[in-house]
């Protein structure tokens, strides 16, 4: 009797050891097949999951109970519709900041059009290497060779090189290799440009030159073109080096005025 | 039905609410509990339903702990339930 209690317990702990064992590899198998399917098996109780939410969130509305269940499901789909809300509102926000900058930039360029003839065009490129950028007006809008391409401040970035229907290529002032003739102050100096804005200069070592002073050229309608970055003075040369910066870099102005002469 | 009974099928309840719910706290001292208490095996259905539901696709390579623990469990507790049964 009890050699035959021992035996059935000996067959109920090697079969519980086996379902031990076939449940323990049937949980590496479905993990396995998840990993391996990248995700499958997760993707499908999602689903499950899903459908179980929008049916108990369902059966709760419907019996009118406020329970723990209808309000979480509630609250994720408030969540959810705040989250869109959000986003929509910060998209608008960029929105209305970028045409508020927009705004001040044309103000600006309306102020250059009341002095002088031209017109107002997007720029359409960044500054090449070699010193060219692109603008969004040509022909149609009036555009010709020569005319000065100006920033809002008033400041030249650079003359039109050459025009198209309904584009112009125009390059800066301080191109790389560039010759202008420009005025500091009441002193000469031949500007050599270097591109990206940067423009160098020599003049007399006596020169009243200060870091600041805005620069012009006579070449263009005598505007200013940038101002004194810097001023290197040596005692016993004879020139003094005078370094340049445009006022603005081409890659950060959004719209310009193309004055005409 | 006896009070053991009622009292696994009421932790399986309650482990499947916070499955569904979202309460990792409550699932795991549930699992830990059916593991230890009841040597049951829907603890490991359980904990493999709680990693696959509560990781992401794209966490894929993260080790499913829960599965793990309840596996765990249940072969740490065989021996010592061997031993009571005999």
């Amino acid at each position: 009797m009890n050699t035959k209690r021992y035996y059935s317990r000996d067959i109920d702990k090697n079969t519980r050891t086996r379902t031990l064992l076939l449940v323990t590899l049937l949980a590496a198998a479905v993990l396995a097949l998840d990993y391996f399917s990248l995700g499958f098996v997760r993707t499908q109780l999602w689903k499950v999951e899903r459908v179980w939410h929008a049916a108990s969130g369902s059966l709760v509305a419907s019996v009118g109970v406020v329970g723990y269940v209808g309000s979480e499901t509630t609250l994720v789909q408030e969540n959810e519709t705040l989250r869109a809300q959000v986003a929509q509102y910060q998209t608008l926000a960029l929105s209305a900041l970028q045409l508020k900058e927009e705004n001040e930039t044309l103000s600006k360029l309306v102020h250059l059009a009341q002095i002088q003839p031209g017109v107002t065009a997007p720029v359409a490129s960044e500054e090449s290497s070699t010193g060219i950028f692109i603008v969004g007006a040509g022909k149609r809008e009036g555009v010709s060779v020569g005319d000065l391409v100006r920033a809002e401040d008033g400041y030249v970035l650079g003359k039109v090189l050459e025009v198209s229907a309904t584009a112009s290529v125009c390059r800066v002032v301080f191109a790389p290799n560039s010759a202008t003739e420009a005025l500091v102050g009441n002193t000469a100096v031949g500007m050599v440009g270097r591109g990206a804005g940067n423009g160098y200069g020599k003049a007399p070592r006596d020169a009243d030159i200060a870091v600041g002073d805005v620069v012009t050229a006579a070449a263009y309608r005598g505007y200013p073109i940038g101002t004194v970055g810097h001023v290197e003075s040596d005692a016993a040369g004879a020139y003094k080096e005078v370094f340049v910066r445009a006022s603005r870099d081409v890659g950060s102005v959004r719209f310009v005025y193309i004055e005409r002469p | 039905m006896s009070f053991w009974y009622v009292i696994r099928a009421s932790l399986v309840l309650v482990a499947v609410w916070a499955l569904l719910s979202g309460h990792t706290g409550v699932l795991v001292s549930c699992v830990i509990a059916l593991a230890l208490a009841f040597s049951a095996l829907e603890s490991v259905a359980l904990a493999l339903c709680s990693d696959l539901l509560w990781h992401a696709p794209e966490t894929i390579h993260a080790w499913p702990w829960i599965t793990v623990l309840a596996l765990a469990l249940l072969w740490a507790s065989e021996p010592i339930r061997r031993e009571i049964l005999s």
